[in-house]
């Protein structure tokens, strides 16, 4: 098997069009990784992710190689995750109580920290609260402070400038904390 | 909503374990890749061959209202369309030859 990206990429160029199936492995879990972040549907994470990597394989001739495979192909699925949360058809105005774990709600409510969520329960109460939010300053959010991306890295995978880049997650952050703080009281009514 | 709360938060969902792709993900890919390949855009002549049906049909309806149109304005004037098209291009033909006879 081929252990390097581009020489694995000039096969394929080059008409090995079956060793793309060794590519889709070795990437997926970063795939599938990015894609939950926006959708938590197992199902349609399943169907994005086999939108990412189609869109690679048709455009597979504009990678130039200057930055490694994984980098465009995760600008391939975040700009897929993107397009997703823009064609939503019904994004949930109102945050349904019922979809979140009562644990992670007990602790959004209780003034301390003690009895804290499990991260898939804090992964759904965020998933629900940025339900809301303008599909960029979500993507911009969720890069920063669940993937650790630094503002460079951003502006780099979404083509927005720095300055753009801070006004999203400042914004995309208050509207959250609003978001939040309307569970919070929603439960004590 | 305090920051440190909504740090936390952050922090805790950050820490959880992406859903694992199913054993045969790459196979599913494959097989759109593949569906794909064969759905490559054609070439002109090809698209010309695959309009020819509705091209053939188009000339025959052409074809049969010409012979409509002649026999119409036969059966109503005196000449044929056919003759009135002869005389017109002969006329023309002279006048050009400078002999309008």
């Amino acid at each position: 098997m081929v252990n390097d990206d581009a020489e694995l990429l000039n096969r394929i160029r080059n008409g090995a069009t079956d060793e793309f199936a060794v590519l889709v492995q070795r990437h997926q879990a970063q795939v599938f990784g990015i894609l939950h972040r926006y959708e938590r549907d197992f199902q349609k994470v399943e169907d994005l992710a086999q939108e990412t990597f189609l869109k690679a394989w048709r455009f597979l001739d504009r990678f130039d190689g200057r930055a490694p495979f994984h980098h465009w192909l995760s600008r391939i699925a975040l700009r897929v995750a993107l397009d997703h949360l823009r064609h939503q058809k019904r994004v949930r105005a109102e945050i349904a109580l019922s979809d979140l774990g009562e644990s992670a709600l007990d602790w959004l409510q209780a003034p301390g920290d003690d009895a804290e969520p499990a991260a898939a329960q804090a992964a759904e109460l965020l998933h629900a609260a940025m339900a809301g939010l303008p599909p960029e300053d979500r993507q911009v959010l969720t890069l920063l402070e669940l993937e650790g991306r630094s503002v460079n890295e951003i502006c780099e995978l979404t083509g927005f400038s720095n300055a753009a880049v801070r006004v999203r997650a400042h914004r995309a952050r208050a509207k959250l904390r609003k978001a939040l703080d309307r569970l919070e009281t929603k439960k004590h009514e | 909503m305090n920051d440190r709360k909504l740090k936390k938060l952050f922090e805790l969902a950050r820490t959880e374990t992406p859903p694992t792709p199913p054993g045969n993900f790459e196979l599913r890919v494959m097989c759109a890749v593949r569906r794909e390949e064969r759905a490559a855009p054609l070439s002109w002549w090809d698209q010309l061959g695959a309009l020819f049906p509705r091209l053939a049909l188009a000339a025959v309806l052409l074809m049969g209202a010409c012979l409509f149109a002649d026999y119409y304005y036969s059966a109503h004037h005196a000449s044929s369309f056919a003759e009135d098209a002869t005389q017109f291009s002969g006329q023309a033909l002279f006048a050009a030859n400078g002999d309008g006879s």
